[in-house]
């Protein structure tokens, strides 16, 4: 058996797809649902009645069955929805220690920069001099 | 060992003497789906042509009816369409009668068609089944598949978890060997649903079409159609229908596993000697059994 959680990332598509998929399937049945219906209605012998069993009954219920059963995906559909924050979120931290690492380069180039200054400065003079003249 | 049969349509096929030893009334006609020669487990679809009836006693194979159409009493209980039991080779069952007409789904697996009239069991001891890990005494099942709610799919990887299931007999594998066990179902694949990888597990999957459609690599699943898949075998790329989605009747024999494939491709390296490898390549082997209706595979999914 699986794990309680969906991880949507697995299946085919993004959340968006998954979403316009879960819609159109209650769509179709939710057609098939108001179709028997009207079917029952004009069946029935008298008014407010329907033909409470038969092939016609069974099919009813049977499309009411899935319909119950596709709310299911809905709850599905909502807890992917917090997935997709939370891997927002794991992105953002993500960011910071990359951020700090940009932060630590730069303190290093700059030190490293110094440093070579120093000892450039003892070696050639001339051509800082003349990077400045140039300026 | 069954064959590999992926796509068959019933109606294409010939009819058979019924395999129902003991039963009372001669009208009685099979299709087998699938038919393992070694060991007699077979599946089958039954027309009852006219009224038939068994007394009670005890099945040599593990075995399985879900009715179709029409009417089936087994003891106290009627089963209509989407009625389903099963009993254990060697427990005792109460006597069944069959109303003219009836269309069953018959399974039997691990024996054959034997029957004993008896009102005990086969033994002290009748374990749940010939694939099973569990201690426990085997039981006759008994459920009403039409009155049951669809839950999601609970297997796994979530891979296919939009689907729905109705489990009619489970006997859990055990959590050291995955290949043990039994599941028998309905599932339902709404409409539009599709998954557009290949899939394979590591245990055998049976399927037969009840309502609706569903395109998928080897064909089409439209009602009627049949496979029985051996464990390891690819299948997917499928594509529900959009008016009702799909429902078959499937059976495994221990726990679903969905092994994914992306990407693949098949590379057959050789030397054509002497003819031409564009038109003339010949076949890889292990070719399922087909049937005309569901014409020849064009290899998709291989």
């Amino acid at each position: 058996m699986s794990s309680e959680k969906v991880d949507l990332s697995q299946i085919r598509g993004d959340w968006d797809f998954h979403s316009r998929y879960v819609t159109n399937a209650v769509e179709q049945t939710l057609k098939r649902v108001n179709k028997t219906w009207k079917q029952l209605k004009a069946a029935g012998r008298k008014k407010g009645q329907v033909p409470v069993d038969g092939a016609l009954m069974e099919e009813f219920m049977e499309a009411c069955a899935q319909t119950r059963a596709l709310c299911d995906d809905y709850l599905i559909l909502a807890e992917t929805q917090g997935q997709k924050v939370t891997k927002k979120r794991t992105s953002k931290r993500a960011k910071k220690p990359a951020a700090a690492k940009k932060r630590a380069k730069k303190t290093a180039r700059k030190a490293s920069k110094k440093t070579s200054k120093k000892t450039s400065k003892k070696t050639s003079k001339k051509t800082t001099q003349k990077r400045g003249a140039s300026k | 060992m069954r064959p590999h049969v992926e796509l068959i349509q019933q109606a294409d096929l010939c009819w058979h003497a019924p395999e129902l030893p003991r039963g009372e009334g001669q009208a009685v006609r099979q299709r087998n789906l699938s038919y393992d020669e070694e060991d007699g487990s077979a599946s089958m679809r039954v027309v009852f042509d006219k009224a038939w009836r068994r007394p009670g006693g005890y099945h040599h194979a593990d075995t399985e009816w879900y009715v179709e159409s029409g009417r089936v009493r087994i003891g106290d209980r009627y089963l209509q369409k989407g009625g389903y039991w099963r009993a254990p080779a060697g427990l005792a069952i109460p006597r069944i009668e069959v109303d003219a007409g009836t269309t069953v789904l018959m399974f039997r697996e691990y024996g054959d068609w034997g029957f004993s009239v008896s009102s005990k069991d086969r033994a002290k001891f009748i374990s749940r089944g010939g694939n099973t890990a569990s201690r426990a005494r085997g039981e006759l099942t008994i459920v009403d598949s039409h009155r049951m709610e669809w839950m999601p799919n609970a297997y796994e990887g979530d891979t296919q978890r939009f689907l729905k299931l109705k489990l009619l007999y489970l006997d859990p594998a055990s959590p050291t060997d995955n290949n043990t066990g039994f599941v028998t179902m309905v599932a339902w694949a709404p409409p539009g649903w599709s998954d557009n990888r290949l899939v394979h597990h590591p245990v055998f999957e049976e399927g037969y079409s009840l309502e609706g459609e569903l395109v998928y690599n080897f064909g089409s699943l439209d009602p009627g159609t049949y496979f029985f898949r051996p464990a390891m075998v690819k299948h997917g790329h499928f594509v529900a229908g959009e008016e009702r989605g799909w429902t078959g009747f499937f059976r495994l024999d221990g726990s679903l596993v969905n092994w994914i494939t992306t990407q693949d491709q098949v590379i057959v390296l050789g030397n054509a000697v002497n003819y031409d490898p564009e038109t003339q390549a010949p076949l890889m082997a292990g070719i399922p059994v087909r049937s005309k209706s569901t014409g020849p595979w064009d290899l998709d999914g291989q």
